[in-house]
């Protein structure tokens, strides 16, 4: 972790260089700032917390936001699956939530335990009340591996269990197990829940990544890798799900489709799976577990999750898809994992969500109609290979939206790998401090 | 794209590199754009720059494939991973871009070094034999 002064330090830095040169730069309309006295609250200081405050302080005068967190601890979540392929180290990975804190913004080292959006006010885990005007809900995603019978975070790393998600550690024991697992051959189970879940790339990059790493090891032709769809597609857009069905191919990955993962035995090295035929019972070397994911306890039990329809039973919190502004309760706006739209749970969403949740909020406080639209865009970098990556973007309907023209995002391409290795982190910070 | 407003542009080069690192590079560049101004002017500064000319490009080329191979090391690819014209193109940029940058840069820092006789063309004439002597 980075010592306090160099955090300081480096925040003085962007805001000496970024501050005085974009202010230069940024069009007069861009710079206008709202006046407000309203209290906003942020519920969450992951990436979409944070961009959101960093972006609302920006925009507005004299607003008091204050953030609601418990960790003090920032991780980069998209470099996971590529520490928990032993391309990254896990320290990349890492920073603190006070280095992105923008200046001028309270923040309270306590986690929400109560949203009451009728009384307009969230409870920490203290018993704190705090009050709002306006609340933005960041409060991110709960990963369940209770959900998976005989499935704990302590077994991660062990009995040849690997899951990313968990965090740094986890993925770098993740790293641990598979490249045991590579020295010498074996059977290597992915899948995913049939839940909503974040980057539902991840669990395709790993499969991916699992077969170069054996490759490389020289071990892959005495290995099999399975990769267990939850349904009967890889991934939700079609485009996408039969581009992956011809790399699996090619790399000789079997796919089972219909497969969630019920229960693992970690002292048999059994992993059980629901299928439409009844339970299947899979041997493995290695197994990525994915856990079932949901939203945090105090969101799914309140009024601000969806009350019916397919992204209730989770407690995704309830928003128009185009606007991210609740519907029922006005004041509140929802960015990030947590959020209950079809699509977008990534880095890349958070960029293109926190900016039109920004300005429909800004255009809240100042008494008009929101006007800014998210169209679902989500953006994975799907890694193919350590060398290769395809830079696959898609919005609500499923439509591949590319950001560079000269691109086919269905292609593997150094080009690829080179943005998701080098240039999206820097892409990630820029983010936090409101800058793209 | 957003990314490609001036305050995107910014905020990533900063992330990416880092503002000591993006000083120190545009403190080189000027101090070599300086220079170059400097032995341009000055008298024999022609001759200087001729001179070294050649050891410039050398250390360019030196430079430009030193960033080729820190390049593929540092996203821990090889050359088989470039597919297709574009990744060929963004790869060679960089190390093009590297190269020239050095050579340019190097090029005056070399003429101050150098002595500047050394070269027939760059002598004068002496008029009267119609010889040229060096």
């Amino acid at each position: 972790m980075t010592a306090p002064g160099v955090q300081l330090g480096r925040r003085g830095l962007f805001a000496l260089g970024a501050g005085g040169i974009a202010a230069a730069t940024l069009p007069q309309a861009a710079r206008a700032r709202e006046r407000t006295t309203a209290r906003i609250v942020i519920a969450g200081a992951g990436a979409a917390g944070i961009t959101m405050a960093a972006r609302l302080s920006q925009r507005l005068e004299g607003a008091r936001i204050t953030v609601l967190d418990r960790r003090e601890r920032h991780v980069y979540q998209p470099g996971l699956t590529l520490v928990g392929s032993g391309v990254w180290t896990p320290e990349k990975v890492i920073s603190t939530n006070a280095q992105w804190m923008p200046r001028g913004v309270a923040w309270i080292r306590e986690a929400v335990a109560e949203f009451d959006p009728v009384g307009n006010k969230v409870v920490t885990d203290t018993g704190r009340q705090v009050p709002y005007d306006f609340l933005v809900v960041a409060a991110g995603i709960e990963l369940n591996y209770a959900g998976i019978e005989g499935m704990s975070e302590a077994l991660i790393g062990r009995e040849g269990i690997g899951s990313v998600y968990a965090g740094p550690e986890a993925a770098a024991a993740t790293w641990r197990e598979m490249a045991r697992v590579a020295e010498r051959g074996g059977v290597l189970l992915h899948g995913r829940p049939a839940t909503e879940m974040k980057c539902a790339g991840a669990p395709l990059k790993l499969a991916l990544l699992s077969h170069a790493r054996l490759a490389r090891a020289g071990t892959r032709g005495r290995s099999e890798i399975v990769y267990n769809a939850h349904n009967d597609a890889t991934f939700s857009v079609p485009a996408i799900h039969r581009r992956v069905v011809e790399l699996f191919g090619e790399r000789g990955i079997r796919i089972n489709y219909g497969h969630v993962l019920k229960a693992v035995d970690p002292g048999r090295k059994i992993a059980t799976y629901r299928t439409a035929n009844g339970e299947v019972e899979l041997r493995y070397d290695f197994i990525h577990v994915v856990p079932p994911q949901r939203t945090p306890a105090a969101l799914r039990n309140s009024p601000l999750a969806w009350q019916s329809g397919p992204l209730a039973a989770d407690g995704w919190v309830e928003a128009d898809r185009r606007t991210l502004r609740h519907p029922r309760f006005p004041n509140v706006f929802t960015v990030g994992d947590a959020t209950g739209v079809p699509r977008g749970k990534t880095a890349a969403t958070v960029k293109k969500m926190t900016p039109v949740a920004t300005d429909n909020l800004v255009d809240v406080i100042a008494g008009r109609e929101p006007r800014a639209a998210f169209n679902g865009y989500t953006s994975c970098p799907l890694i193919t290979d350590i060398g290769r990556a395809m830079l696959v973007e898609f919005d609500y309907e499923g439509r591949l939206v590319p950001s560079f023209p000269f691109v086919d995002p269905l292609r593997e391409s150094w080009f690829g790998w080179l943005v998701k290795d080098q240039l999206i982190h820097a892409v990630y910070e820029a983010m936090l401090g409101g800058w793209v | 794209m957003d990314m490609l407003t001036p305050a995107g542009i910014l905020g990533i080069s900063l992330a990416l590199f880092g503002l000591p690192l993006i000083a120190a590079g545009g403190a080189v560049a000027l101090a070599g754009l300086i220079a170059w101004i400097g032995i341009a002017r000055a008298e024999g500064g022609r001759a200087r720059l001729c001179a070294a000319r050649l050891p410039a490009v050398a250390i360019g080329a030196v430079v430009g494939v030193g960033m080729a191979v820190a390049l593929l090391a540092a996203t821990q690819s090889g050359l088989s991973s470039l597919n297709g014209v574009l990744d060929w193109v963004v790869f060679l940029a960089p190390a093009a871009g590297a190269g020239v940058g050095a050579a340019l840069v190097a090029w005056p820092v070399l003429a101050l070094l150098r002595p500047a006789s050394g070269r027939p063309a760059q002598q004068p004439a002496v008029e009267g034999d119609g010889l040229r002597h060096v």
